[in-house]
């Protein structure tokens, strides 16, 4: 089995103070201190036994108020120094002003990093003015059918990923980009992650089903007049607060649990979705697992 | 500044635009794509489309025949290898009757286009989540000729991207149209309602937890119920009030004509009114309604008396104030603490960089 990248997400700060303090000497974070930090069986069920972390992103894709700050983003180049790991910012959709962050970011990450885009813009600005810096395709730029209520597979079928359309690989190049991140969909099969010409890397155990820019728990603090609406201060109550389906709720559909934190709804995968990622891995077709928490 | 409707059948042109649309848009779903790909999703809507072919080319030459431009909607996300090539040639057809430009989201389908139709005009569909300057310039690279700005944007975010980028037009929401999440990215299907309907609106059972599994102190709690009242509120709001109307019609709803003078002054190129699978009446009110702003804003009204058209055209003052009505929130009608008078807020709060 040809072994994968392995990357590991983190948006909450706190988290990332937490894998810092990780009581692991050794050069290389594998299987073991993975699973000790992200306390999730999932982690089992995916890496191959040999495995070790050679990726640490950092930063939201799915809110402009969890841009990393500099010293969040100082620690991480720390970390990737301490542990030999690749480096990546991971990125939101963007205004002009988180593009303008990002401006001032690129010069402080290490030639050679990775940032993710979930935003055409941000990977047009990218390959304009940061050449040091890689851009992967986020999964928000990758379009699939991810709604976990739907009971067969027939939407996949009506509208495959874009990335099977045949001009895309050529835009994408256009762009410097060469590696492109997906999620795994209700009723995936390995064939899903089948891209030509391009590294996959894939997300696992959570997949995104929605995204908004209204966040309904980043407005809890906000006197009501100014709840929900774009642009009003954060007190990053998404990073503290969870919603979820209750264990042992009747699941709709796919049969996937669902959750919602900030802007975002998320399921979790099941049993034979961690059989296609691994089969995927085995058969070469996916090279990077990115393991994150919602 | 135009404005920018939704039709869904020919005879709906003709009132369209003696009620004020200058641009009039529309789906069409060719027997054809049914037979070939199984759905009627040629544009995210089984809904609100002209039924064949014969019926857009009559659409074309009645939009003209009344002085109006009439563009096509082919904004699915993202389309497969056959399907952008029968797009394609749907749009080839659209253009060699005279059509004046297609709506589209998924960059293959741009790119495809541009080089196989390069007469037809582009415009990148809200669903493209095209938000910053920088990708603005990207789809003007591509050859596209006008960009809809997704909702949720702020206005000196529009107002920044219209001075950067002048050489591409832009087109603003200003009624009607209410998704929670951003259409570009939601990866769901609207389900008959009995399923659930739209994900964001569906009956989710979700219990709240800490990070760490620590209980929820009953303090916390309670303000998060509290909390998820305000939301199922701003929810109604969202979702067109009931599709409830005034008694003379205007509906209630999403709305942005307050950020009108604003537009203008930006230079936007047009106003958009959603709601393709609208009743007929409801469309003819919309426009009716900001055909009254506009009026007023080229007047040379300054512009807080165009915003008391905006906020009297309707006369309800309590759905105004509370902003959950708004496109553009940051601008809205209430009534002034100190004065007693009403007036126009201008939200100081909002913030446009992320935090540090």
């Amino acid at each position: 089995m040809p072994l994968p990248d392995i990357a590991i997400s983190i948006v909450d700060p706190h988290r990332l103070t937490a894998l810092a303090a990780l009581a692991y000497p050794e050069r290389t974070l594998g299987r073991e201190a993975l699973r000790d930090f992200l306390r999730d069986p999932a982690v089992d069920a995916l890496l191959p036994a040999d495995a070790h972390l050679s990726h640490l992103y950092v930063g939201s894709e799915y809110c402009e108020h969890l841009f990393p700050s500099d010293a969040t983003l100082a620690l991480a180049v720390q970390l990737a120094e301490r542990w030999s790991l690749h480096l990546a910012l991971a990125t939101p959709i963007a205004c002009d002003a988180v593009i303008a962050r990002l401006a001032e970011t690129a010069p402080r990450l290490p030639a050679g990093s990775e940032v993710i885009a979930n935003d055409w813009g941000v990977a047009h600005w990218l390959h304009a003015h940061a050449p040091a810096l890689i851009p992967v395709a986020g999964r928000q730029l990758a379009k699939m059918i991810k709604d976990p209520r739907i009971g067969n597979p027939a939407w996949l079928k009506v509208y495959p990923s874009n990335y099977e359309a045949s001009p895309f690989g050529a835009f994408l190049a256009r762009l410097g980009i060469v590696r492109v991140e997906l999620d795994v969909p209700p009723f995936a099969t390995p064939e899903v992650f089948a891209l030509d010409g391009l590294g996959v890397s894939v997300w696992a155990p959570y997949a995104y089903i929605a995204k908004g820019r209204i966040c309904k728990i980043g407005s809890l603090r906000q006197p009501l007049a100014e709840k929900f609406a774009s642009g009003r201060p954060c007190h990053h109550e998404c990073l503290a607060l969870l919603e979820a389906e209750p264990e042992g709720a009747v699941v709709r559909g796919a049969g996937l649990r669902t959750y919602s934190r900030g802007t975002t709804m998320f399921y979790r995968h099941d049993d034979a979705m961690h059989g296609v990622v691994r089969e995927a891995t085995e058969r070469g077709l996916v090279s990077r697992l990115v393991l994150w928490e919602v | 500044m135009e404005i920018t409707a939704p039709i869904s059948h020919i005879d709906e042109i003709t009132p369209m635009i003696a009620a004020g649309a200058n641009e009039l848009y529309c789906g069409v779903v060719p027997p054809s794509w049914v037979a070939q790909f199984n759905t009627g999703a040629v544009n995210r809507r089984y809904f609100g489309n002209l039924p064949n072919l014969a019926e857009l080319e009559k659409a074309i030459a009645l939009a003209h025949a009344g002085g109006a431009r009439l563009f096509l909607v082919l904004n699915a996300q993202h389309y497969g290898s056959n399907q952008t090539e029968m797009l394609v040639k749907l749009a080839r057809g659209f253009a060699e009757h005279g059509g004046d430009a297609v709506i589209v989201a998924d960059m293959t389908l741009i790119i495809s286009l541009r080089a196989q139709v390069p007469e037809l005009a582009i415009h990148v569909s809200s669903v493209a989540s095209c938000r910053n300057s920088a990708a603005i310039g990207l789809y003007r690279d591509l050859g596209v000729h006008r960009v809809i700005l997704p909702r949720d944007v702020m206005i000196a975010e529009v107002v920044t991207m219209a001075h950067s980028m002048p050489d591409v037009e832009l087109e603003a929401f200003v009624l009607n149209d209410g998704c929670v999440f951003e259409e570009g990215v939601c990866h769901t299907v609207h389900l008959p309602s009995k399923q659930g309907g739209p994900i964001c609106v569906d009956s989710y059972d979700f219990h709240y937890s800490r990070r760490g599994g620590r209980a929820i102190p009953p303090r916390v709690a309670r303000r998060l119920h509290d909390h998820d009242e305000d939301y199922k509120r701003w929810l109604w709001y969202r979702f067109g009030c009931g599709f409830t109307t005034t008694e003379e019609g205007f509906p209630f709803g999403p709305c942005g004509l307050c950020a009108i003078p604003r537009f203008a002054a930006a230079g936007l190129a047009s106003v958009k009114i959603a709601g393709r699978e609208g009743a007929t009446a409801r469309k003819l009110k919309s426009v009716e309604m900001v055909r009254r702003v506009l009026d007023v804003q080229r007047s040379g009204e300054v512009e807080n008396a165009v915003r008391a058209t905006a906020v009297g055209v309707r006369n309800t003052l309590t759905h105004c104030q509370s902003g959950f009505m708004c496109y553009y929130p940051e601008l809205r009608w209430q009534v002034n603490a100190a004065t007693g008078n009403p007036d126009f807020h201008q939200c100081t709060a909002v913030v446009t960089a992320p935090d540090r």
